[in-house]
């Protein structure tokens, strides 16, 4: 294996305003390896990958890319020299055809006399999917049929078709299954296999450390420490992440999976057209119940009937004293919280502040006499934050700005702040770093220990065997196993179940 | 530690600076547009009887804008005030001509305006058809009916009514009309949930808000206030004709964004904004009078101002978003 280098930056500097997104990061890249960028939210990796992929200027700094000085203008400029990436939140559009979206600017290459020869072009989109494994995606059918995860492998076939010599994925696998996970290594194997490079960036420190060559980890727009893969250990990474020692245990570390007797919430054979099929459970008082499966399992889903965010064709979803749930209002109303696994999407109001977000579900709450007054909101809202330590300037400040953490840490404050009784999180520690999580999953562990009730739903299986009492196995819509808390359950043994 | 400190306090202060303007411009736009057409016009425009004229203009149309602030926070839009209000006014005034008592009359004028607000708010709202649509079509029967009525003979008001046309009267219905819908918006779920629809609706439902019947009743508010400056410009102008009420939507729009009112919705409408640009949309009409300017070309120099206005605050949200 050759390590010569292929790209260089030096003293990169990026300010975003009065912030210091990049502080003087010097970098080098090889060929021939797949290079994981990792650091806490706001530590600046994806700046520094939006950088190389020219989405940003740097402030200050130069890049050497094959040994000729490189200042890309924009993201084609970068893609024309062969760097390509696959962002956080960029997307497929829509409102066009699965090949329309590979080919996007490039469509010229099947046009002759100016017009474009549509057969060519979808012949050559299924050749693209099928070189990376997929054969279910029709390229002549509109973008929009397909799932979130689908659309993101599209996005990949884009960004490989062109044969970049640096491949640069930021965080695409959070939004991902494991099959598409799977496609992704793959590639990025067949990428290093050739000589060529990847820049990954993830939260996921299993993932980075099984499938990087050698590690880069920022924190504040530092660059701390460059690891080679013989150096990788767990323990160490995340001490170099976050700048301290983490002391605490990251999940709870009783294997007492006890609650009390009293049902709080039940669902009784949900039916959801092309999602659940008939599904039923119950939730004790003090319990946290975790939910996994396939993305596409239907647990989603169950999270919004459970909420009365949507309504089941079949079934019903009860509270403990028999009361029926059929929408939000009533959820709320009886003190249910419910965090989307869309928070930006489902959550949050980005451009509006900490406090407007945090006393939305409560205006009733801390009105007088019909009027709400701002001490009253301020007051609510001072609580929360202090209470979850949120980090911000002050509460008027919009939830935009803030880091992953901190925004999932206002949904939370929303909920707590409404004085619910029972929480339903979808995948609530999606896109945070290790800091925040581990304090979410003691805010878990706390809320358990006074009595709420809590369902997670989530896609990653150590959270799930490290927070659940129980744990309810989905598969196709249907409920296939519960697993009972308990120090032998393995991963392994519940995968099985999922497939 | 200690330069960190330092950073943060320096990050703070530099914030609420940019804030405490963003929140003075619509104020200092009108002190200097009075400043400057009150230096150029040689003092023409602070005449007893020219700011008579002013605040006569300004009363209905901040009324109404007062009620488009609800619209237009949840990202919703309405372009009917102008031919709404002028249908309004016309059965106000043949409802008054047939005898009826005052009260009857206002409340006739209201529900008048109210009822095609009613049908924007059930087409746009429960049927999905784009407000813009909607309150297009609304526009033009409005003018259609009004076209063919006014066509042949000019309907005015019964003379006892000239004696409601004064200082008190307007004066005390902008008042209560902005205290109210400043209580409504300000401090109540109602404005707080239509700012969360204008900034996320999916958020705003999740959070509990009841989307589908909180923007129906801003299309109900809207439609009061135009009921309420109907009377008032009957009052004034004492009878109908076919251009009443022509070009009002253009004013009530500029005054919202003179205002600051973003017109995308969200979280930074503020109904202190609807009074402000009110006033200053009718001195920046009426200073071009002062100075001149033909009413032909102050049409023209209004639109380039909206859009100009309009283009600034876009490129400001546009870098909020790189942020």
């Amino acid at each position: 294996m050759s390590t010569e280098v292929i790209l260089k930056a030096e003293n990169i500097c990026k300010n975003f305003g009065l912030t210091k997104a990049l502080d003087n990061v010097s970098i080098n890249i090889e060929k021939g390896k797949v290079i994981g960028l990792i650091g806490e939210n706001g530590s600046g990796k994806s700046t520094l990958a939006s950088i190389i992929s020219g989405v940003y200027h740097p402030t200050s700094g130069n890049m050497e890319f094959q040994g000729k000085p490189y200042k890309p203008s924009d993201i084609l400029e970068a893609h024309r020299n062969g760097i390509s990436m696959i962002a956080q939140e960029m997307g497929t559009l829509p409102g066009i055809r699965v090949a329309d979206n590979i080919f996007l600017g490039k469509e010229q290459m099947f046009s002759k006399y100016g017009i474009v020869n549509r057969k060519m072009m979808y012949h050559e989109a299924k050749k693209a999917l099928e070189k990376i494994g997929i054969t279910d995606i029709d390229p002549a059918d509109f973008t929009s049929k397909y799932s979130l995860e689908d659309r993101k492998l599209i996005e990949v076939v884009r960004a490989v078709y062109s044969d970049p010599v640096i491949f640069i994925v930021d965080e695409t696998t959070t939004a991902l299954s494991q099959r598409g996970r799977n496609i992704i290594y793959k590639l990025m194997k067949e990428f290093r296999d050739s000589n060529k490079t990847v820049l990954f960036i993830s939260h996921d420190l299993d993932e980075i450390m099984q499938v990087c060559d050698k590690l880069i980890v920022l924190r504040d727009g530092v660059l701390i420490k460059e690891l080679e893969k013989e150096e990788f250990e767990e323990e160490k990474i995340k001490e170099l992440m976050v700048g301290r020692k983490l002391t605490e245990n990251y999940y709870r570390n009783d294997y007492d999976g006890s609650f009390d007797d009293e049902v709080v919430l039940k669902a009784d054979n949900i039916y959801v057209k092309n999602a659940l099929e008939g599904v039923s459970l119950e939730l004790h008082k003090g319990e946290i119940l975790g939910i996994g499966g396939l993305t596409d399992c239907g647990m989603h889903e169950l999270g919004k009937v459970l909420f009365g965010i949507h309504k089941p064709l079949y079934g019903s979803v009860t509270l403990g004293n028999g009361k029926e749930i059929s929408s939000v209002k009533q959820a709320i109303k009886n003190r249910i919280g419910y965090t989307s696994k869309n928070r930006d999407q489902e959550s949050l109001i980005l451009n509006a502040s900490i406090l407007d977000n945090t006393v939305l579900p409560s205006l009733s709450k801390i009105s007088k006499g019909g009027l709400i007054f701002r001490r009253m909101e301020k007051q609510f809202t001072d609580r929360q934050v202090k209470n979850l330590r949120i980090k911000c300037r002050e509460i008027t400040q919009d939830v935009r700005d803030l880091s992953g953490g901190n925004k999932q840490k206002v949904v939370f404050g929303k909920w707590l702040g409404n004085e619910s009784e029972i929480f339903i999180l979808d995948c609530p520690t999606r896109g945070i770093d290790i800091g925040v999580k581990a304090y979410m999953y003691q805010l878990m562990y706390r809320l358990k220990k006074e009595g709420k009730s809590i369902i997670m739903i989530s896609e990653e299986l150590p959270e799930l065997i490290g927070m659940s009492d129980r744990i309810m196995i989905l598969s196709k819509g249907r409920h296939r196993k519960t697993f009972e808390r308990s120090e032998d359950l393995s991963e392994s043994l519940i995968i099985k179940e999922m497939l | 530690m200690e330069a960190e400190a330092k950073l943060k306090v320096g990050k703070a202060d530099g914030k609420s600076f940019v804030e405490i303007i963003n929140k003075l411009v619509p104020f200092l736009g009108l002190i200097i547009m009075i400043l400057f057409f009150q230096i150029a016009g040689d003092g023409k425009l602070l005449t007893r009887g020219n700011i008579t004229s002013i605040i006569n203009q300004t009363v209905y149309v901040a009324i109404i804008t007062c009620g488009a602030v609800f619209v237009y926070s949840h990202g919703g839009m309405d372009i009917s005030y102008g031919g709404v209000i002028g249908f309004s006014v016309l059965i106000s005034i043949l409802v008054a001509n047939m005898g009826a008592p005052f009260i009857v009359v206002i409340f006739t004028g209201i529900a008048s305006a109210l009822v095609w607000f009613i049908l924007n708010g059930v087409v746009s709202v429960y049927l999905n058809v784009s407000p813009f649509i909607t309150s297009l079509s609304i526009m033009y029967m409005c003018r259609g009916i009004l076209n063919t009525v006014c066509a042949a003979k000019k309907y005015s008001v019964p003379v006892y009514m000239y004696s409601y046309d004064t200082w008190t009267v307007k004066l005390v219905t902008l008042a209560v009309v902005y205290i109210v819908c400043y209580l409504l918006f300000e401090k109540t779920g109602i404005g707080k949930a239509n700012k969360a629809i204008g900034g996320n609706d999916v958020a705003a439902q999740l959070a509990g808000v009841n989307v589908k019947a909180t923007r129906m009743l801003s299309y109900i508010i809207s439609g009061i206030t135009v009921g309420i400056a109907g009377i008032i410009l009957m009052l004034r102008a004492g009878s109908v004709s076919t251009s009443t009420g022509q070009g009002l939507e253009m004013n009530v729009i500029t005054a919202m964004v003179l205002g600051g009112v973003p017109l995308s919705g969200g979280s930074r409408v503020k109904m202190l904004g609807a009074l402000i640009g009110s006033f200053s949309v009718i001195i920046l009409r009426n200073g071009l009078i002062i100075l001149g300017v033909n009413e032909r070309v102050i049409e023209g120099i209004q639109g380039l101002v909206l859009l100009l206005l309009v283009f600034l605050t876009y490129t400001k949200n546009k870098d909020g978003i790189l942020n």
